[in-house]
């Protein structure tokens, strides 16, 4: 049974895209942030969004936090049914294993205070969840546009922002990132780096100019799917130096942007497996 | 004409065409407010030069800091951000931004008590969330031990970095000296 997975693995994308989530959320377990890790949590600070309103009018995170028992049992039957998702593909374990995708950053963000943007790791599942090959193929063309419109718009709001007019943007902004480490005296290469380029504004506001360039590179998109490996190098490039220079990992989105490589946008023909 | 998405949307389910139109709508508006939800992210992350005062807040517990830099990301995150969001909890009179926003909103005296019984977490004692945040950070703590909140400021000059000036906003001290 492993040796027939394993095989099938080089060649079934959507397994491969399965995966890549189930490691993702693995990082979240040994990070230290899983249901178990965060439970007993007193305080939380939601916004205002409809979608966390259902989950925290429900008290869903409150009493999975609550009870370290039921955060075990989250735990547990996310990793499940993402492992069923892999080994037996259906779409019935797919719409359970998105809804505790969802569930799982919903109560991660909501207990950590801030909205996360590393969210990809949930909506990656979601075109999985319908029936047909087509609905699919059309659903994961919706998602490309949406992560195509996610960065473009990223790319619009620097251009149009005061930060790109102000030669010491990106430094201080960097500065105030690395703050605990020098708090803490936590020296190491990156924090060299970082003391580096906050003495140097000009080359890091050029940093700054390419990471425009990099998430400007998703307007190809828009007009071709020809280019959409460069798109998806580029946006990992970007996601690398974040957290080189930022500090911010791209744990949970790195996922979503393998759609770039694994989902066959350019056939003709609506066909995943 | 033929194979663009929009089109083969439309011929695949009208509905599905409708609600991405809708979808789309609702976006739009969205970030012409201003408003960032999960299902419509404003990603405007650092298109704005923030201000100069570098500032950060860390618990002490018996006088030392308990540092976080030093986790692995998400971990090293979640301390960082639920040290300063509770921060900034304290320093609204125990009132966080959807509390405030609900407030503002909703003047029934029944329906704000519901709201803000559901979606806040209500008065969180600093002691309670002290102790859960020293343990989620491997302290090992003690029921006597004491607990500060603090607000530092900082200066990096020539890489060099020294705190200017600290505030504690919370502390347990007194309490236990009592």
């Amino acid at each position: 049974m492993m040796i027939n997975f394993f095989s099938s693995l080089r060649t079934d994308s959507v397994k491969q895209l399965i995966l890549l989530v189930f490691t993702e959320f693995l990082f979240f377990l040994i990070s230290g942030v899983g249901y178990f890790s965060i439970s007993n949590a007193p305080y939380f600070n939601i916004g205002v969004d409809p979608l966390y309103w259902i989950f925290y009018g429900l008290s869903i995170p409150q009493t999975i936090m609550k009870y370290p028992i039921l955060a075990v049992a989250f735990d547990s039957a996310t990793i499940g049914f993402l492992l069923l998702s892999l080994f037996k593909f259906n779409e019935n374990w797919i719409r359970c294993t998105v809804f505790l995708l969802l569930l799982y950053y919903i109560t991660l963000s909501g207990y950590l205070g801030h909205r996360n943007f590393q969210s990809g790791f949930v909506w990656v599942l979601m075109p999985l969840m319908f029936k047909s090959e087509k609905s699919k193929m059309l659903a994961f063309e919706m998602l490309r546009y949406w992560i195509l419109f996610f960065y473009a718009s990223s790319a619009i709001f620097k251009i149009t922002g005061d930060g790109i007019n102000n030669i010491n943007h990106l430094s201080s902004i960097l500065t105030q990132q690395f703050f605990p480490y020098n708090m803490e005296q936590n020296f190491g290469m990156r924090t060299m780096i970082n003391g580096f380029l906050t003495n140097h504004q000009k080359i890091t506001q050029v940093l700054f100019f390419g990471a425009i360039i990099l998430e400007m590179s998703t307007f190809i998109g828009f007009f071709t799917k020809k280019h959409d490996k460069l798109i998806g190098v580029f946006l990992i490039i970007f996601h690398l130096f974040n957290w080189l220079l930022m500090d911010i990992a791209p744990i949970g989105q790195l996922s979503v942007l393998s759609i770039f490589f694994l989902i066959p946008f350019k056939k003709k023909k609506h066909k995943l497996f | 004409m033929t194979s663009t998405f929009l089109y083969k949307l439309l011929k695949q389910s009208k509905w599905a065409f409708a609600g991405l139109v809708l979808y789309v709508a609702v976006y739009f508006t969205c970030m012409y407010k201003k408003m960032d939800m999960a299902f419509f992210p404003y990603n405007n992350m650092y298109s704005n030069t923030r201000t100069n005062e570098l500032t950060c807040y860390y618990l002490k517990i018996n006088n030392q800091r308990i540092s976080y830099s030093h986790f692995m990301y998400w971990k090293k995150d979640f301390l960082e951000q639920s040290v300063f969001k509770y921060a900034d909890y304290v320093n609204h009179h125990q009132n966080n931004y959807l509390s405030v926003y609900i407030n503002e909103k909703v003047k029934n005296k029944n329906q704000n008590a519901v709201l803000k019984n559901a979606l806040t977490p209500g008065k969180v004692d600093f002691k309670n969330w002290a102790n859960w945040y020293a343990t989620y950070a491997g302290m090992n703590v003690q029921p006597n031990d004491d607990f500060e909140l603090v607000k530092y400021k900082l200066q990096i000059k020539n890489g060099l970095s020294s705190i200017l000036d600290s505030i504690i906003l919370c502390s347990t001290k007194t309490e236990n000296d009592d």
